[in-house]
């Protein structure tokens, strides 16, 4: 009765526990997701998803986080995800409605004060911004708590302590000194967030620690920020030099070249932006580098060789997906008769225009977004990832943090990135 | 198939206790009513079947980490035969996750579903008309320009609020005739935009818009009244602020099913209900009707116009082929053809269905025979835009 009836062969090589003082100075972790797992799983999520016209949608990210943790494993050990749909899903109902009777009236309210009082309607807007903002970072804080209490690796759960109104008055606080110094303080701003997640993200007993240097973010920042404002007198200076040949003869600008104008000018502003994009993608690599080295947890320490390339090349392969489903859309549109005025004044057009977006973009972008950006990235991520060190895993016991019971709603509703 | 052979001793599985990040080689024994959990001839721990659950969704032959219950320990199984074996005695683990259904578990998700279901059904059905009748009118005002504003805006490449002097003063001599006797606590705001779409709609707060194009088609004078009356009685009956406060309701919940707010998918929700919210229910138009009906009674203005617009857009639907030229201001082919009459069928009839049995009853309940405007002021309307 003890035994196994069949002692076939093992079905795959079982992990291999590493003892902690004989461990190797360096390791990598490993994933093994494979593309067709994720494309299979992707496209049923879509499916359940369209067809519960969206209620499936924290399941379906549950189930993703689920595949994708448990194929990383570092030490022969695989991660593991331990969130349910549901504490999603009564996370994001909570906060939709705390939403509803909070801003909708402010924001009717607010409709009404635009004609009574024009400065205070400004102030009203003011506050709003600044509270969501507010709102934004506190919601950053919350999706990760809720990720980590729901990370587990070796029988132990990883936590992040702190506040979410200290992090969302730090995070309101640094955006605020971002846009006050056009940017210059990203680098160092970005320190005091990362450190203030950081040292308190907990593995089992123990926390984790950051020592940033803002200076060696700086030669890479200014490069980007150069470039970028750089690009952006070019492109002024383009326009205005084009304002200044069709005007040059003294008499107004004809149909034609302000027609001209009206075209080149988005192109333009698109190319900026495309090339600033970039830049900061390049940038956010670099520093997530950084970052890495700049983390200790008790005896490890960690550096990434993350290339830049390959986040950029799945992004932009991502966007160019998405933007040749969005143009078939809209050339099927088009090619029908179409128009904004057809959207705006005619229930069936508007509705037929939501059920495609519905059909066919929304699946289509999730399907591409977890196949190429989360699955492509991850790989690399991975391999580029070296942890030195040995923990001594007997002693590494179970922390005490209490866990969060539901999650990330306020991620859910103010469009927080992330998987 | 050797059913009692000792396992060899490489057939092992890994166990974490969730108390230290320690993981152990174990051996498993299955015992009748559980599977215990040893190392070196000492039980660790004891698993009934029962509570033994998938941690994950298993691919391909990935091992099976399993857990009990919602502890933190974790035991991972890569043998082929003792999965087999195991499942045997934990059939939940054959397949997928699965949760196990119970009384007070089904009771929850009715319960929940029978909530969401009532918040739906307030936020759409009941709390629509509650709140048209409880918003203040300035509020109520201030919502109607927005959408005023949106409206103007959407239309604004191709059209512009027209206000040649004479025009705007005859539309406003008709309105005046029309609300004379008429008690409410709106001010009619009613513009006219440069564009061939033939529709007229009300927003709340006592706005009205009018479409260049329905003026353009009308016959007489008594149609541009009559499609005029009808719009007062929405706004009378505040048809337009109970459907906006509706397309708010159904935005939440779009937002709820669709996901990120911001995200692109109930940006096109937001739109969809917003605007075609202008169209209203059956029993909404009817009503409007009978308001429109005693405005023109009270008027003397003969509502055949009404009953008759109804007819010659229902009629419209075969083919425009008066093409009016657009006033050039280099607008392209595709605009002039989307200005001209191919919207006359995506305009009026999709936001005011007309049928035989409303233009009858318009008929009927009509005592008026008079004329709405005099010849210059029909005049001076129809050159509003010019």
């Amino acid at each position: 009765m003890n035994t196994p009836p069949d002692a076939g062969p093992p079905v795959s090589p079982p992990p291999q526990p590493t003892q902690p003082a004989e461990s190797p100075a360096t390791e990598s972790p490993t994933y093994e997701g494979k593309a067709r797992e994720v494309f299979v799983l992707a496209l049923r999520n879509a499916g359940l998803t369209l067809i519960t016209l969206g209620i499936y949608r924290f399941w379906a990210k549950t189930r993703m986080r689920q595949y994708f943790w448990s194929h990383v494993a570092f030490h022969g050990e695989r991660i593991e995800y331990t969130g349910r749909g549901k504490e999603l899903f009564l996370g994001f109902l909570i906060v939709l409605g705390i939403g509803l009777v909070t801003l909708l009236p402010y924001q009717l309210g607010l409709n009404y004060v635009a004609r009574i009082n024009l400065p205070l309607y400004f102030a009203g807007v003011l506050l709003l911004y600044l509270v969501l903002m507010f709102l934004y970072w506190s919601a950053v804080f919350f999706a990760r708590r809720y990720r980590f209490s729901r990370t587990q690796w070796r029988g132990i759960r990883a936590a992040q302590t702190g506040s979410a109104w200290e992090f969302g008055f730090l995070g309101l606080g640094c955006t605020l000194l971002n846009v006050i110094t056009a940017g210059i303080t990203v680098p160092v701003t970005s320190i005091w967030v990362n450190r203030y997640l950081m040292t308190r993200t907990m593995f089992g007993p123990h926390t984790f620690a950051f020592e940033g240097r803002g200076g060696r973010l700086y030669g890479p920042w200014m490069i980007v920020w150069g470039v970028s404002v750089a690009g952006f007198l070019a492109m002024v200076g383009i326009i205005a030099a084009l304002a200044v040949a069709m005007t040059g003869s003294g008499t107004a600008p004809d149909a034609p070249n302000v027609q001209r104008m009206q075209t080149i000018i988005p192109f333009l502003y698109a190319g900026w932006i495309a090339l600033t994009l970039v830049m900061y993608g390049w940038y956010r690599v670099v520093q997530f580098r950084r970052f890495t080295e700049w983390t200790r947890y008790e005896t490890l320490s960690f550096a990434s060789a993350l290339p830049a390339r390959r986040v950029i090349g799945m992004i932009l392969l991502y966007m160019l997906v998405v933007v040749v489903v969005l143009g078939i859309l809209i050339g099927i549109a088009v090619a029908a008769g179409f128009s904004m005025i057809h959207l705006a004044m005619d229930p069936r057009a508007t509705t037929i225009a939501v059920a495609a977006v519905m059909v066919v973009y929304l699946p289509a972008a999730s399907i591409a977004r977890y196949l190429i950006v989360v699955h492509g990235v991850a790989g690399a991520l991975c391999r580029t990832l070296e942890v030195r060190g040995s923990l001594d895993y007997d002693a590494l016991e179970q922390s005490a943090e209490a866990m969060p019971k539901r999650g990330e709603g306020l991620a859910e509703m103010l469009d927080v990135g992330g998987i | 198939m050797s059913a009692a052979s000792d396992p060899a001793p490489e057939i092992k599985a890994h166990f974490a206790d969730g108390r230290t990040a320690k993981v152990r080689e174990v051996e498993l024994e299955f015992a009748s009513d559980a599977l215990e959990i040893r190392q070196a001839e000492t039980t660790l721990e004891r698993w009934p079947y029962r509570e033994i659950a998938l941690v994950e969704e298993r691919f391909g032959d990935a091992p099976m980490r399993l857990k009990r219950s919602e502890a933190a320990g974790r035991l991972t199984i890569a043998h082929g035969g003792l999965i087999r074996a195991l499942v045997e005695r934990a059939p939940q683990l054959s397949g997928k996750l699965r949760h196990t259904l119970s009384l007070g578990g089904l009771t929850k998700w009715a319960l929940g579903v029978g909530a969401a279901a009532l918040i739906v059904y307030l936020l759409i059905a009941e709390m629509p008309a509650i709140a048209a009748r409880v918003v203040p009118l300035k509020w109520e005002e201030a919502l109607g320009e927005a959408v005023v504003k949106q409206v103007t805006f959407i239309f604004a490449r191709t059209s512009n609020v027209c206000a040649q002097a004479s025009g705007t003063a005859a539309l406003e001599r008709l309105s005046g005739r029309l609300t004379a006797k008429l008690k409410t606590r709106y001010r009619f705001k009613i513009i006219v935009l440069d564009h061939g779409m033939v529709n007229a709609f009300a927003a709340p707060g006592g706005h009205i818009v009018i479409m260049r194009g329905l003026i353009d088609k009308a016959a007489g004078p008594n149609e541009v009244a009559g499609v005029l009356a009808h719009e007062m009685g929405h706004v009378v009956e505040r048809h337009s602020t109970e459907s906006l406060f509706r397309a708010i309701g159904f935005n939440l919940i779009a937002a709820t099913l669709i996901g990120n707010t911001t995200s692109m998918g109930s940006a096109l929700a937001e739109l969809g209900t917003g605007l075609a919210s202008l169209s209203y229910g059956r029993a909404a138009e009817r009503q409007a009707d009978a308001v429109g009906v005693s405005l023109l009674n009270r008027a003397g203005i003969s509502g055949e116009g009404l009953a008759a617009f109804f007819a010659r857009i229902a009629a419209g639907r075969d083919k425009d082929k008066s093409k009016k030229p657009e006033k050039g201001k280099g607008v392209s082919a595709k605009k002039k053809a989307e200005n001209s009459g191919g919207s006359t069928i995506w305009g009026y009839l999709s936001t005011h269905p007309p049928s035989t049995e409303r233009a009858q009853r318009i008929k009927a309940a009509s005592t008026g025979r008079g004329q709405a405007m005099s010849a210059g002021d029909w005049a001076a309307l129809k050159a509003i835009c010019k």
